[in-house]
């Protein structure tokens, strides 16, 4: 009789039994409880998983100390730059004035702003390689157009002043008064080509930095820069690998568990969190980190080479901070990408796997 | 019926059976059944060999019964014990769980069944490592909606109702086999189920404590009238079944109630 009408459901009117609408719906608990567990999940692997997790420690060191290195050689190789630079004009000044002890140097600022770091620089060289130099200034420029008085007797004038300032009419008239004055002009260019010229002759002593040199400069630049990302970039690739087979490994390890999970009730939606919530556990703590350890790294690098106060004195707070928290999300998108295989797999378990002993 | 009504008129016998028949029918449409597996086959294919793990079962079991599969290993007994569970889903034919066919309810559905209809114990108890042996049983409760606290009160009163009141904070590992079995049957009765699966949920422990879990098993199916099919080689558990169906070869060889097994027991024994 029953196998004569196997499709018909009874459904008694009495009790809920025997309809669907007895079923409800299972919920997830809540967020808090699910990061917990993930947590929890993770915490007891970090022993079998500390050799992955250090995969996304390194691939992080290396972003971090990328970044915290380029700030650093910013910042340590500028003054070296400078000196360089006060060097060569230092050198323009002694071939065209020669011995400049006892001579009479004028030093000529603009009015608006400080003349900044490479004047200091240039003065303090000045003092330290001439003895009994007279310096005449800083003068701000208004006040150097006006009175004539200041370059008598000079030696040599050093303007410091943008270009346009040189070829205004008066400074033009002035320096035709300036018989033994050799006058060397530095244009505060941040990229750097700075201009000695003799305004008397209304020729340039130092040319320029060529376009050549200017444009292989720039392309060095740039190669070490490729280089610096096509490193970071293999790191974060290698740290990416080594999260998806710590999860690959804790899936294939708790693949009973994950099928007891759904025994108990656990949507797939769950297992999706858990894994997720557990790989950006594993990728936020590996950037946290690998932060850390890329200061340290760089830091101990640059201090080796350069003075240590000059490089922990370049190092900025807020640029380092955003340097820090570009690697926690980089740390995060990563492990997020990287869960992506192994939750699938997790999600295509079927909850009789819990039954199966031979695991 | 006309046969039938001289069957009963010709022997007392018959009428017995008649008696059985209209029984089983009105158990049948009174839904007093946990579960009806309805001419089920399973065919596993394992790259081009066809394995038939099960060859048309029917099966028919009462609420609160206590059930043991036995079967050897191969039977298709644990093919068989998947489907009831809604663990796995048969080739052909129907299960029937409180007279639904779960066949036909979608993953969120499945997922409400196994976590409020059916509580599940293992072999290997498959506790979660992470979590102490509250948290355990909580995690179910938690499934099923209910708030922090009330998982926590209910949790506490059906550890210490299976005698581990004092062990909440373990963790499994903390426990031995038979204390993290107590757990799991805990867990399982968490959300007060219709039915209960054991797998062989004694097949990891020695005789004393499986004889405990088995008692435990059996005074909780009588407290709560809970339906308890087994999958079992364990011959202690027939001792506590109401039936026992034996399968063989991915069928149903016979269902004997526990008074014969006793009698035939008796008769082995003699």
């Amino acid at each position: 009789m029953n196998k004569s009408q196997p499709s018909q459901r009874p459904i008694p009117p009495t009790s809920g039994a025997g309809s669907r609408d007895q079923f409800g719906r299972v919920k997830n608990p809540p967020m808090l409880e699910i990061i917990r567990m993930a947590y929890r999940g993770v915490r007891n692997r970090l022993g079998r998983m500390v050799v992955t997790w250090l995969g996304i420690v390194l691939g992080i060191t290396f972003l971090m100390s990328a970044m915290v290195s380029s700030g650093i050689r910013q910042a340590v190789q500028e003054p070296s730059d400078r000196r360089a630079a006060v060097e060569s004009m230092y050198g323009v000044l002694r071939a065209e004035v020669g011995k400049l002890d006892n001579k009479k140097i004028v030093v000529i600022t603009p009015d608006e702003k400080s003349s900044g770091a490479m004047l200091e620089s240039f003065l303090a060289w000045l003092k330290e390689n001439a003895e009994q130099m007279q310096i005449v200034g800083p003068v701000k420029s208004s006040k150097a157009t006006m009175d004539l008085t200041l370059y008598e007797n000079a030696s040599a004038i050093v303007a410091w002043v943008p270009e346009k300032w040189s070829l205004t009419p008066s400074w033009q008239d002035m320096t035709k008064t300036m018989q033994q004055a050799v006058v060397l002009r530095y244009t505060p260019d941040p990229n750097g080509p700075f201009i000695f010229d003799d305004a008397i002759r209304g020729t340039e002593i130092l040319p320029k930095v060529s376009e050549g040199q200017k444009k292989k400069a720039g392309e060095q630049a740039h190669k070490q820069k490729l280089r610096t990302q096509w490193l970071i970039g293999i790191s974060l690739l290698v740290a990416a690998i080594g999260i998806t087979n710590a999860l690959l490994m804790s899936v294939t390890e708790r693949y009973r568990e994950i099928s007891t999970l759904k025994c108990l009730g656990a949507l797939n939606s769950f297992i999706i969190y858990l894994m997720f919530i557990e790989s950006a556990v594993l990728g936020l703590s590996g950037a946290l980190a690998g932060t850390a350890s890329g200061i340290m790294f760089s830091l101990v690098g640059w201090i080796s080479s350069y003075d240590m106060n000059m490089v922990i004195g370049s190092i900025h707070g807020p640029e380092l901070l955003k340097q820090c928290v570009i690697c926690w999300v980089v740390g995060l998108v990563v492990a997020l990408i990287a869960a992506i295989y192994p939750t699938r797999i997790a999600v295509a378990m079927i909850p009789a796997d819990a039954m199966r002993t031979e695991i | 019926m006309n046969s039938s009504e001289q069957n009963t008129k010709d022997t007392a016998d018959n009428g017995e059976r008649l008696k059985a028949f209209i029984d089983e029918v009105s158990s049948f449409e009174g839904s007093g059944l946990a579960v009806r597996v309805d001419d089920v086959q399973k065919v596993y294919r394992m790259g081009k060999i066809e394995v038939r793990a099960l060859d048309g079962v029917n099966l028919k079991i009462n609420r609160g019964e206590y059930i043991s599969i036995m079967g050897p290993s191969g039977s298709g007994k644990s093919t068989l014990f998947n489907m009831m569970g809604g663990l796995d889903k048969p080739t052909s034919g129907k299960v029937y769980v409180d007279d639904v066919d779960i066949a036909e309810l979608d993953p969120s559905e499945l997922a409400w069944l196994r976590c409020r209809k059916i509580g599940y114990i293992f072999q290997t108890f498959n506790l979660i490592g992470t979590m102490t042996a509250l948290e355990n049983v909580m995690l179910p409760m938690a499934f099923a909606g209910k708030s922090n606290d009330e998982a926590l009160d209910a949790g506490v009163d059906i550890l210490t109702r299976v005698g581990l009141g004092e062990r909440c904070k373990h963790k499994p590992t903390e426990l031995s086999g038979g204390q993290q079995q107590r757990v799991a049957i805990a867990r399982a009765f968490a959300n007060d189920p219709a039915i209960i699966l054991a797998d062989e949920p004694t097949g990891n422990l020695d005789l004393k404590t499986g004889q405990a879990i088995i008692t435990l098993l059996k005074d909780m199916n009588q407290e709560r009238q809970t339906t308890v099919i087994s999958a079992t080689h364990d011959h202690k558990m027939l001792d506590v079944s109401d039936r026992i169906v034996w399968v063989a070869d991915g069928r149903v060889d016979r269902v004997e109630k526990r008074k014969d097994v006793e009698i035939e027991v008796g008769k082995l024994v003699e």
